[in-house]
C-alpha cells in the first residue's frame, strides 16, 4: 500500500490544504478569512497551520494593512505538489481496490 | 488538539472530503451573490416598469417622465452601490496576483468606460439628427447589450458558466427589444431581463445554502 503523506492525511489539515489549493498560484488569504470560510476555531487552525508551515507546505506572510498586521497564507509550490501527489495516491489506492 | 480532526481517513472518505471542502469553500465565498442578483432584479423590474409607464398606458395612466427617469436612475445607482459593497465584502481577505488584479482593473474600467462611450455615441447621433423614437430604442438596447457583453466576458475570464448564460440571455432580450420598439421594449426588459436576475437570485441562494459540510466545525 502506498504511504499517504501524514502531514496532509488528517482531517483538519486535509481541509485546510484542499481549501488553499482552490486559490490561484500566487494568490493568498488572510488568517481570519480562512478561519471563517473553513469554520474552524482560531486555535485549531493555527495549530494545524504550524504543522503545515513546518513541513514547508504553507507559507505564512506577515504584512501590514495600514497599522494593522495582517497574516497572509498560501500553499507553497511544495505544498501544492504534495496535495496533488496525495490526491493522486488516493485515486490510485481506490482504483487498486477490488 | 482535537482528536476527532486527526483521525485517519480511508481513501474514499479522504477524496470525498477534498471535494466537499473545496465545494463548500467556494459556496461560502459566493454567499453574497444571490443578494447582488436580487438587487439587480429589483432595479430592472421596477426601473424599466417606471420607464414603460411614461407612455405605454396612455391615456389611462402616465407616469411623468422626470419621475420615471429619476426612479430608474436612482435604482441603477443603488444597484451599483449594493453590488460594489457586496463585491468588496466577498473579496475581503484575499490577495490576488498582480496579473489577476490587472485583469480585474481592466474589466472594471472597460465596464464604466463602455457606458460612457455608449452615452457619447448616442449624444453624437442625436446631434446628427437621430429621431427621438430611434433614440428611445437605441439607448436602452445598446446599454443592455453592453451589460450582456460584460456578463459573458466575466464568465469567460473567471470561469463562471451561469454568467455566460445570463449574458447571452440578456443579449437576446436586448435584440428582441430592438424589434419590439418603444415603449413596450421596457416591459420586455422588466419581465424577461429583471425576471432572469430574480430567478438567478433564487437559484444561487439555493446553491449557496445546500450541501454545506456538516459536523466538521473545528
Amino acid at each position: 500500500m502506498t504511504d499517504l503523506d501524514p502531514v496532509i492525511h488528517a482531517q483538519a489539515r486535509l481541509r485546510i490544504v484542499a481549501a488553499l489549493a482552490t486559490l490561484d498560484e500566487g494568490e493568498s488569504i488572510t488568517f481570519p478569512r480562512l478561519q471563517e470560510l473553513l469554520d474552524m476555531t482560531a486555535g485549531n487552525l493555527s495549530t494545524h497551520l504550524r504543522k503545515l508551515e513546518d513541513a514547508d507546505y504553507v507559507v505564512v506572510e506577515k504584512a501590514h494593512a495600514g497599522r494593522t498586521p495582517v497574516t497572509y497564507l498560501a500553499l507553497t509550490k511544495r505544498g501544492r505538489r504534495a496535495f496533488e501527489d496525495y490526491t493522486d495516491a488516493l485515486r490510485a489506492l481506490l482504483e487498486g481496490a477490488p | 488538539m482535537d482528536d476527532n480532526e486527526d483521525r485517519p481517513l480511508d481513501p474514499a472518505a479522504a477524496l470525498a472530503l477534498v471535494a466537499s471542502q473545496q465545494d463548500d469553500f467556494e459556496r461560502r465565498q459566493a454567499r453574497s451573490v444571490p443578494w447582488i442578483l436580487l438587487a439587480w432584479g429589483i432595479v430592472w423590474v421596477v426601473g424599466f416598469l417606471a420607464l414603460w409607464s411614461i407612455d405605454a398606458l396612455r391615456p389611462a395612466f402616465a407616469l411623468p417622465a422626470p419621475i420615471a427617469i429619476g426612479i430608474f436612475t436612482g435604482l441603477m445607482v443603488a444597484g451599483v452601490v449594493v453590488s460594489a459593497i457586496l463585491g468588496i465584502r466577498m473579496g475581503r481577505g484575499f490577495r490576488s496576483t498582480p496579473a489577476a488584479a490587472f485583469t480585474g482593473k481592466v474589466f472594471g474600467i472597460t465596464c464604466s468606460a463602455g457606458f460612457v462611450a455608449v452615452y457619447l455615441l448616442g449624444a453624437a447621433l442625436l446631434q446628427h439628427g437621430m429621431p427621438r423614437d430611434v433614440a428611445n430604442v437605441l439607448f436602452p438596447v445598446l446599454f443592455i447589450l453592453l451589460v450582456a457583453l460584460m456578463y459573458v466576458m466575466a464568465g469567460a475570464i473567471w470561469h463562471v458558466k451561469p454568467a455566460v448564460a445570463l449574458g447571452t440571455w440578456i443579449a437576446v432580450v436586448a435584440l428582441v427589444g430592438a424589434f419590439v420598439g418603444y415603449p413596450h421594449l421596457y416591459l420586455l426588459f422588466a419581465l424577461a431581463g429583471g425576471g432572469v436576475f430574480l430567478i438567478g437570485a433564487v437559484v444561487m441562494a439555493t446553491w449557496a445554502r445546500t450541501g454545506r459540510l456538516k459536523g466538521l466545525n473545528g
